[in-house]
């Protein structure tokens, strides 16, 4: 089991994200059961084999958009298009199957990916301007900081009490500025840091761990590959 | 000299909409090797000077730049900061906002990928300049773990890589404790021994004194004047004015002969107000409060001292009631903690901030109290006017300076009228007039009877408060006592990364503790009265 989930972690990231978007292209335009379930039980199996920690915060909101997109859609299918509760049940498990699978995999790449390599393989095996390819490692960086100000923020706000029933309004009001006060000035100083330091004086650089595709990653390709194939034969089959 | 590495000539920068330039006729050069310290009050424009040296200003940083201005030979203002990058580094107080890669390691990679140099050029670099900075034994740390003292040496480090030149450093030990503070110096001593040319704005005059090799002095309206040395610009500017101006100065440079003894009125100490008995608290696996024992009573001023990542904000939330996950007893008025019972001042004020303008941010509070808002409004005025602050009243609160913004989270702290005070490094980052202020509302508070504890760095304010002392140290409590026992008990200062100011320390080593402390603490208000604290 550590050597998969070595081997996972190990995988292109460019590689890795170019076969999930295909498996959720193949989720979104095969709606069939079997293609469905096929890619809830593979996004299952990938992300118990890259031993995916799942944060709490990640795995509510997952659960509370499932049961709020179930509902409503149950919902909608019974009453606007006047379908039986059980063709309706049958109906939004299978999109909820989807949405399943969207999460799982949106997991095991970020739980199996780390941001550098990933900024490094957009660069080298996607040929983006790498520029670009680190600006997405940039905002994973700044995120927990901006937590961190929020934090604070709210903390500092029970100790002056300033929460008014009579203007709700006003508190997330009172959040935003501060927030994009800091943030602006933090996204300042990081981008005077990050060019003071070379970054952009050329339009390549050395990598000193650069990515490359493997052996490894057209074994996963090919397992990926067929397992997809599989599913749309036998959901063709049916 | 024949070939400045750094020459200005007759700079004048100005912001757009701005009433007047931020650097107003700045001229001075520095050769090779040599340490230049800028000191003037906050909002004279120093960090521009920096900036404009960087290529920051006008390239990222919109703003007309008028005069010379060449770095190593360069023009900053046509090349901008990517130009100069690899002939000049800049390294800010925050180191927060500096770093950019996620180990210790990579963080030092970065500069040399950047300018596409071999692989094993970065390599050597790389680890060479972690050797230099003490943080040979850190390659594989995540960045996040370090002590922000390590993060401004590692910020350090990854600008060593390019080699550079010039050295622009803008407070790099603003943040630090005073033990990093000294590492940070020694260091920069031994990059100008090696050929460096160093431009230095810090507060803490009294670490980069010794290395300057000239001082320029930025006045409050953007001009400057050069002096070979800081007691040089003492002399010549004079103490009082400098005080006056809000510069830093260390106490050996004001006169006990025109100082007040005068103390501060005090309401003596009553009953228990907080009481923490082995308190713990661990984030994960790290545990970073470990029985921690504490006890402040009514009227009482409390100084919580400590290294960086010791644990001091931590201990200060949970009394405060807004970390809720923790071991062990803490009692605040009688109950359990709770954010109604205390006032909190934030190390960064926006934090705190809620309205627009100054006025409407004290009339908020006003508000959360029940007064209506013309009422409000109203009183918030009449506060800022019987403190002197009425020219603040319509001004939005994010165009205030760092030291009005403090200010400003003071006050409407103060108007919550809570028995307990906690200020987390309430003169980080300040002049010395704004830290005078600052000290004198501390003063008012616990005058007043409020029971205050406040966490620090700075050695200074504890003569000038004279408060019971604990000491933290990866989480634990090393210390209690008095200052006098502090001082006396050296062998706490290395956990407590605290070192008292020189003048102290040289009355220590001759054996006269008590009058040292006296004349420090008489030299120390003298100089803070002329800053504003007496007014």
């Amino acid at each position: 089991m550590r050597r998969l989930e070595q081997e996972l972690k190990s995988l292109n990231p460019s590689v890795k994200l170019l076969l999930l978007l295909v498996g959720v292209f193949h989720a979104a335009l095969l709606s069939s059961i079997v293609v469905l379930l096929a890619h809830v039980l593979t996004a299952s199996a990938l992300v118990a084999l890259g031993r995916v920690r799942v944060k709490r915060g990640f795995a509510l909101g997952a659960l509370t958009t499932l049961v709020g997109y179930t509902w409503v859609n149950y919902a909608l299918f019974v009453s606007n298009l006047g379908m039986t509760p059980g063709e309706a049940l049958a109906r939004v498990l299978l999109l909820d199957a989807r949405i399943i699978a969207i999460i799982l995999y949106s997991a095991f790449f970020v739980g199996t990916t780390d941001p550098v390599a990933l900024a490094t393989s957009l660069s080298l095996q996607l040929r983006a301007p790498y520029t670009y390819a680190f600006m997405s490692f940039v905002t994973l960086r700044s995120a927990p900081i901006i937590l961190g100000d929020l934090e604070n923020m709210i903390a500092i706000r029970r100790v002056k009490g300033y929460l008014s029933w009579r203007h709700p309004y006003r508190y997330p009001l009172s959040l935003l500025m501060p927030i994009l006060y800091l943030s602006a000035r933090r996204a300042t100083l990081m981008a005077i840091a990050m060019e003071s330091r070379g970054f952009g004086k050329y339009s390549h650089r050395t990598y000193m761990k650069p990515t490359e595709i493997t052996l490894r990653d057209w074994v996963f390709a090919g397992l990926y590959g067929a397992a997809l194939a599989l599913a749309t034969v036998a959901s063709l089959a049916q | 000299m024949s070939n400045p590495v750094v020459l200005v000539r007759d700079l004048r920068v100005s912001y757009p909409l701005a009433k007047r330039p931020a650097l107003n006729g700045v001229s001075f050069e520095a050769g090779e090797g040599e340490f230049v310290l800028v000191v003037g009050p906050t909002g004279s424009g120093k960090t521009t000077l920096l900036l404009t040296l960087a290529g920051v200003i006008p390239s990222l940083i919109p703003a007309r730049v008028e005069g010379l201005v060449e770095v190593a030979g360069r023009s900053p203002v046509e090349e901008g900061l990517a130009g100069l990058a690899g002939t000049v580094g800049i390294v800010f107080q925050d180191p927060e906002s500096q770093y950019i890669m996620p180990t210790v390691l990579e963080e030092v990679y970065f500069p040399g990928e950047n300018l596409a140099l071999p692989r094993d050029e970065i390599s050597r670099r790389a680890l060479n300049a972690l050797r230099m900075v003490g943080l040979n034994g850190y390659s594989d740390h995540q960045v996040e773990t370090l002590s922000t003292g390590l993060k401004q040496r590692l910020a350090i480090a990854s600008v060593l890589t390019l080699d550079p030149e010039v050295l622009l450093l803008d407070e790099p030990t603003a943040h630090v404790d005073m033990r990093s503070a000294r590492e940070i110096y020694k260091l920069l001593g031994e990059l100008k021994r090696s050929g460096k040319t160093i431009v230095a704005v810090e507060h803490r005059v009294e670490l980069a004194e010794d290395l300057a090799d000239k001082v320029v002095h930025v006045r409050g309206d953007g001009s400057c004047e050069v002096y070979s040395s800081l007691r040089d610009l003492v002399e010549k500017v004079g103490v009082k004015s400098l005080a006056a101006e809000g510069v830093w100065l260390p106490p050996e440079y004001a006169s006990t002969m025109q100082c007040s003894e005068a103390e501060a009125s005090r309401v003596p100490a009553g009953d228990p107000l907080v009481e923490v008995g082995e308190l713990s608290v661990s984030f994960g696996s790290n545990l970073v409060l470990s029985e921690v024992n504490l006890r402040a009573r009514k009227g009482e001023l409390v100084a919580v001292l400590g290294p960086n990542g010791s644990g001091k904000t931590t201990l200060l939330r949970v009394i405060a009631g807004i970390l809720h996950k923790y071991s062990g007893r803490v009692i605040v008025s009688g109950g359990p903690p709770h954010p109604s019972k205390v006032a909190f001042v934030a190390q960064v004020p926006e934090l705190q901030f809620t309205e627009r303008t100054v006025e409407e941010e004290l009339a908020s509070v006003l508000q959360s109290q029940g007064y209506k808002g013309k009422r409000a409004l109203q009183k918030a005025r009449e506060l800022l006017n019987a403190r002197g602050l009425s020219e603040l009243s319509d001004r939005v609160v994010y165009e205030l300076s760092q030291g009005e913004k403090r200010l400003v989270s003071f006050l409407e702290m103060e108007l919550l009228e809570r028995d307990l005070y906690l200020l987390d490094e309430p003169i980080f980052g300040l002049d010395m007039k704004y830290s005078a202020l600052v000290v004198k509302e501390i003063e008012r508070l616990a005058g007043e009877g409020r029971t205050v504890i406040l966490v620090t760095h700075d050695s200074w304010t504890l003569f000038l408060l004279n408060p019971r002392v604990y000491g933290l140290s990866k989480g634990r409590i090393v210390f209690k006592g008095s200052l006098q026992e502090l001082i006396s008990s050296r062998d706490s200062w290395e956990a407590l990364a605290f070192h008292p100011p020189r003048y102290v320390l040289e009355a220590l080593e001759e054996g006269d503790l008590e009058r040292a402390l006296g004349e420090c603490s008489a030299r120390l208000r003298c100089l803070y009265e002329e800053a504003g604290a007496g007014a």
